[in-house]
């Protein structure tokens, strides 16, 4: 009897659990469509980006221009927050609703988005449109090639350069660096400006920051990773003691010991910090992205110098792999959707675009029939020094040393390489700490490669 | 009553049918029993297993494995992973990181918490005035407070440097500099933790009856003595408490450490928590990861553990 | 170990008097009660003894040494508590050790007295308990323990058995005091049971209003009360208080029933008479013959306790003998039949009129009739 009973109450309160459970499955079901009813007559194509503040702007401005410039396509931007946790993003929604059709990823990302397959490179829509890609500077495009075949589309370009307060340099009579210095050229900018400024203005700085790393090796046509930096095979390797590497190194330690370098350490805040200081008056000179220079010409009153990136002292430079990010297209939706997709990156690599785009956000114009728009030539005529990023990117011929390191775990090699520059910083013995960071990254490497099964 | 309380105890054994159907009867019972408990636990059981013990078994599951650029395991390494990182040197160091903040941390954060409380206790005028100043931190995030400890650190514009200037001391690169960063992050901590600790510790001070204070003042203690022999005492659940929370919010800080250095300089405020977040999220590497986790999560319950055993006897009364 | 109190006053806020020009002299060896009901002043009289709050006004003299300003450690007294203050963490033994530890006895001494005390109350086998392990009995004689303990002479008690059940209480009053007297203590006792005070105290203080009412042995304050308060506040039941109005020669007319006759000229108008109801004598009466009529009956087992009406409406208690049965309504003769006592207008006790014997000062053996 008690049995029974027992029972009949366990199925009703079971039952009552079901009831409870029916409810929000089909609440959650039912507030589905909702939200999918507006694209109807027009293929939505979702595309993820990790712009903020002026770029963010513009690229809105470019997606609602595309969508009034065609009635097939709906593109919908949506902001992913940083290059990092986009990256991972990316990853893990690949194969659901969730997922976008068109994606904006970070350089050192490329390596590890081509190899989890899932998209499909831009080399295939350019070939079926006979699009014309020699119209997009080489130097970016190399970054974003593996042997001959475009992964995706290089977009938000920026080159590392190095910046200089002109109007400081005047007061204290001191010659400029040259457009294309050597390191002993910014040895002596930064020791003039420290003794005749009696130690009020600190000469130079260079951020703790791998990217910075990575482009003393490029420039000075040094390999970081083994197998060409990876374009000619999956690198099994790296090499952080070169003696170009070295070289460097000991220039930045002893200029820091000297006191014309000072250390503005790593990360976002070393950067604000260094900004600050130049903007004040404080800091004669330091390396950062080009598109760095929106936020160092508005409300600027001194004049603002750029000259390429440094090269080692008794050669020539070899060139800087470039920085930002590019636009991949994924291989989980159909092939309209993929057609959409392409037909808004085109949208947004035309020359009037481009133009468009360096003029608002300081990133490079990648169209070479940018620099003949009239909003770039205003640009110029303003502001001279903004014309050196782009023709330093002109200027260096696409080779392997400066094409980006096509290689996974780039996050890795820079949180380690930062590491060794701390160290050198504070006055390390130079090679022993880039042997470690270099011992830690192969053993990475070799993990890495194993998991993947390469 | 007294035989209410009492179990009554059966006066003769029955016979054997009769206790044979009485078996089965509480048997009955007992089996009801257990579908009831099922049926009232499910729901939380299942919750709890699909959000927690599901994540911690496939953190464990995981750390065995090699992680490809995915995410999914694909190597199975055994043990690789922490024979790994226990023997990377890089790893010590963000363990002895660890170490030493989390240990400042609660130290710093339990004596000065104390310090602020004893004080607040006092009946003076204005006081209530300072009770909430100490208790302020509460509503401050820690994205808030990152920034306000940025700018206090900051070179050339900082608040300390501006002091230093003036008294003329040599300027400190708090957050270049691997020692003063470690000192910033863990002022910094202090300061966020100090609200909660100070309201908790106020609140066990209010509790301590007045006459044990009348009575040892008559018995000759001095304010130290009876601080040491009273107050601390009569606290010490709350110390407990305060401590045990504070180690564990030490052990599993983020947000700070993120936005002031990152795990920088050289790695010096790179604590274990951080190293996973690296790990897991800009490296991509799971299995490491996992591997990392499955450490603190039991270098944590072992702290816990370990206060509970020793702790826990002296403080209960 | 003798305390002389001289004028002390107490203020918190300027001009506000909590307690104002209490003067007393304490023997040593004396058991020294102070009561009042609460609110009166008398813990913070103590706390001002004890030195736990300052004294605003006036002298204390403690062993014939000024200890006005003394810290309460320097006062060479002892305090226990009502709540006891045991120290929850601590056993009996290490609660008991506490002021020897906190004045840096030698252990060897701290371990003789300590057992000594704690043989004194009888918990030698609670030794090592805590606290929350003993009962209330129990954590009042280890408050007792580090009171005796600590070996001065001089003992504060603050309503020490008021959180003890009633039988405990009366067992404790007397081991109290037994244990004073043995260890010749002397111990000023805050109570507001004027029971617990009549039993144990030699001395008693009456503070009421701010001030001392009164002060005298148990027997002075019960017998010649100062005024009404103390009248009232001593003996249970209590006084009855009737007011009075001369309506002869030397004869007061009580409740408008009831003739006094006094053995004195009687200057005023207006007086009180304090009767205690074992001083009245009651008598069934039939309804024109009666001048009062019962309200409620209560059954104390020996007695029996009435409250009655007066015919003019003054409420009386009444006592009488268990073996009558009363019930309300019943209608009653009140008669005189004991100690009368008269205070004046103000409540300042007169002269006592004693069963047909007068007391007036120093000025007995005087007669006086009583009418029914």
């Amino acid at each position: 009897m008690t049995h029974l009973k027992g029972r009949q109450r366990l199925l009703a309160l079971g039952g009552l659990f079901l009831v409870v459970l029916a409810v929000f499955v089909g609440w959650s079901v039912m507030s589905k469509p909702a939200a999918q009813a507006q694209g109807a007559k027009r293929t939505r194509i979702v595309f993820w980006h990790e712009m903020t503040g002026p770029a963010q702007q513009q690229l809105d401005t470019f997606v609602k221009d595309f969508n009034h410039s065609q009635h097939k396509y709906e593109v919908v931007p949506e902001f992913e927050g940083n290059y990092n946790e986009a990256v991972q993003k990316i990853i893990n929604t690949h194969g659901t609703d969730a997922s976008p059709a068109v994606f904006q990823s970070m350089d050192i990302s490329t390596s590890q988005i081509h190899h989890t397959g899932y998209t499909t490179p831009v080399q295939k829509f350019i070939d079926a449109d006979h699009y014309n890609v020699n119209q997009i500077a080489a130097g970016a495009r190399a970054f974003y090639a593996n042997k001959g075949t475009q992964l995706s589309m290089p977009f938000n370009t920026s080159q590392p350069v190095l910046y200089y307060n002109e109007t400081l340099l005047k007061k204290y009579h001191i010659t400029p660096p040259p457009v294309n210095p050597s390191y002993s050229d910014i040895t002596r900018v930064a020791t003039q400006l420290m003794d005749r400024s009696h130690k009020q203005v600190q000469g130079m700085t260079v951020e703790i920051y791998g990217w910075l790393f990575e482009q003393f090796m490029a420039n000075a046509g040094v390999s970081l990773a083994n197998h060409q930096d990876g374009h000619a095979g999956t690198p099994t390797a790296v090499n952080f003691t070169s003696p170009s590497t070295l070289t460097t190194m000991k220039w930045i330690q002893d200029n820091l010991k000297r006191g014309d370098f000072v250390n503005y350490g790593a990360g976002a805040n070393a950067q604000n910090n260094e900004t600050a200081s130049f903007l004040s008056g404080r800091l004669g000179m330091f390396l950062q992205s080009s598109a760095s220079i929106g936020q160092l010409t508005t409300g600027n009153h001194d004049q603002l110098g750029i000259t390429y990136y440094p090269h080692p002292d008794g050669q020539k430079s070899n060139g800087v792999a470039i920085g930002g990010a590019s636009l991949w297209i994924s291989n989980d939706k159909s092939a309209h959707v993929q057609r959409g997709a392409w037909d808004f990156i085109k949208y947004l690599m035309t020359a009037k675009s481009q133009a468009q785009w360096q003029v608002a956000t300081g990133y490079l114009a990648l169209n070479q029939g940018s620099q003949k728009e009239a909003v770039l030539q205003k640009l110029y005529q303003k502001l001279p020094a903004t014309k050196v990023p782009g023709e330093q990117l002109r200027a260096a011929t696409p080779n392997a040393t400066n094409s980006g390191i096509f290689l996974q775990g780039l996050i890795q090699e820079r949180n380690l390489t930062q590491t060794a520059m701390e160290q050198i910083y504070n006055g390390s013995d130079i090679k022993k700490s880039l042997e470690t960071a270099e011992k830690s990254m192969n053993s990475y490497i070799q993990g890495n490669n194993r998991a993947n099964g390469y | 009553m007294a035989e209410m309380m009492s179990t009554p105890k059966p006066q003769s054994t029955p016979k054997p049918q009769v206790a044979e159907r009485e078996k089965q009867r509480s048997f009955n019972l007992h089996v009801n029993d257990k579908y009831y408990a099922l049926a009232f636990l499910g729901p939380s059981l299942l919750v709890l297993g699909v959000f927690v013990f599901y994540p911690m078994l496939r953190t464990l599951y995981l750390s065995l494995f090699l992680t490809n650029n995915v995410g999914r395991p694909t190597v199975f390494v055994g043990l690789k992973n922490y024979v790994n990182l226990l023997t990377s040197s890089a790893y010590q160091a963000s363990l002895q990181a660890t170490a030493v903040y989390v240990i400042g941390v609660v130290v710093c954060t339990l004596v000065i918490g104390l310090l602020l409380a004893q004080m607040a206790v006092r009946k003076l005028a204005g006081i209530q005035w300072f009770r909430t100043i100490f208790s302020a931190t509460m509503g401050v995030s820690v994205s808030v407070a990152a920034i306000f400890w940025l700018f206090i650190f900051s070179p050339s514009v900082g608040l300390f440097d501006q002091i230093g200037k003036l008294l003329h001391l040599p300027l400190v690169q708090w957050l270049t500099t691997p020692g003063p960063a470690m000192v910033a992050v863990i002022i910094s901590t202090v300061w966020m933790n100090l609200g909660f600790t100070f309201l908790i510790l106020f609140g066990a001070l209010q509790m301590v009856p007045q006459p044990l204070y009348e009575a040892s003042a008559i018995e000759g203690a001095s304010p130290r003595y009876q601080f040491f022999h009273v107050t601390l005492p009569m606290i010490s659940p709350t110390l407990f408490f305060t401590s045990t929370v504070t180690l564990i919010g030490a052990f599993k800080s983020f947000g700070l450490i993120d936005l002031m250095t990152a795990g920088g300089p050289n790695n010096a405020t790179n604590l274990m928590v951080y190293q996973v977040y690296r790990d897991a999220f800009l490296n991509g590497n799971y299995g490491l990861a996992s591997a990392e986790s499955v450490i603190l999560a039991v270098i944590i319950a072992l702290f816990t553990l370990l206060q509970f055993k020793f702790l826990e006897k002296r403080v209960t009364y | 170990m003798a305390i002389e109190l001289n004028a002390l006053g107490k203020e918190y806020t300027a001009g506000n008097w909590v307690l104002e020009n209490v003067s007393a002299h304490i023997n040593s060896g004396e058991f020294f009660a102070i009561v009042g009901p609460s609110g009166c002043g008398k813990s913070t009289l103590l706390r001002m003894i004890a030195g736990l709050i300052p004294i605003s006004a006036g002298e204390l003299k403690i062993d014939d040494q000024v200890a006005t300003n003394l810290p309460p450690k320097d006062r060479k007294l002892t305090m226990v508590f009502q709540s006891y203050a045991l120290f929850p963490f601590l056993s009996v033994s290490d609660n008991v050790a506490f002021g020897l530890k906190a004045r840096k006895f030698p252990a060897a001494e701290i371990k003789e007295r300590v057992d000594r005390a704690i043989d004194l109350v009888n918990l030698n086998e609670f030794k090592d308990r805590k606290p929350r392990d003993l009962s209330g009995g129990q954590r009042q004689r280890v408050a007792l323990a580090r009171a005796i303990a600590s070996d001065v002479k001089i003992c504060l008690m603050d309503e020490p058995l008021s959180n003890l059940d009633a039988q405990l209480r009366i067992k404790m009053r007397t081991e109290l005091r037994n244990l004073q007297r043995e260890l010749g203590l002397t111990v000023i006792y805050v109570t507001h049971d004027q029971v617990e005070a009549m039993t144990m105290a030699d001395h008693i203080m009456v503070l009421h209003n701010h001030a001392i009412q009164q002060i005298g042995t148990p027997l002075e304050i019960y017998n010649q009360p100062a005024n009404t308060f103390v009248a009232s506040f001593f003996g249970t039941p209590r006084m009855n208080l009737l007011p009075a109005r001369v309506v002869g020669d030397r004869e007061l007319l009580l409740a408008d029933t009831l003739r006094l006759a006094v053995p004195s000229d009687l200057p005023v108008a207006d007086y009180v008479v304090g009767l205690r109801p074992n001083a009245l004598r009651v008598m069934r009466a039939s309804a024109d013959a009666a001048n009062a009529q019962v309200k409620t009956v209560e059954y104390l087992g020996s007695d029996i306790l009435l409250e009655a009406q007066m015919a003019d409406g003054t409420p009386i208690e009444l006592m009488t003998a268990a073996e009558e049965s009363y019930q309300v309504g019943d209608r009653l003769t009140v008669a005189l039949a004991g100690k009368a006592y008269v205070f004046n207008h103000a409540g300042q006790a007169q002269f006592i009129v004693e069963g047909g014997v007068h007391h007036g000062g120093n000025d007995v053996n005087t007669k006086a009739a009583v009418h029914a």
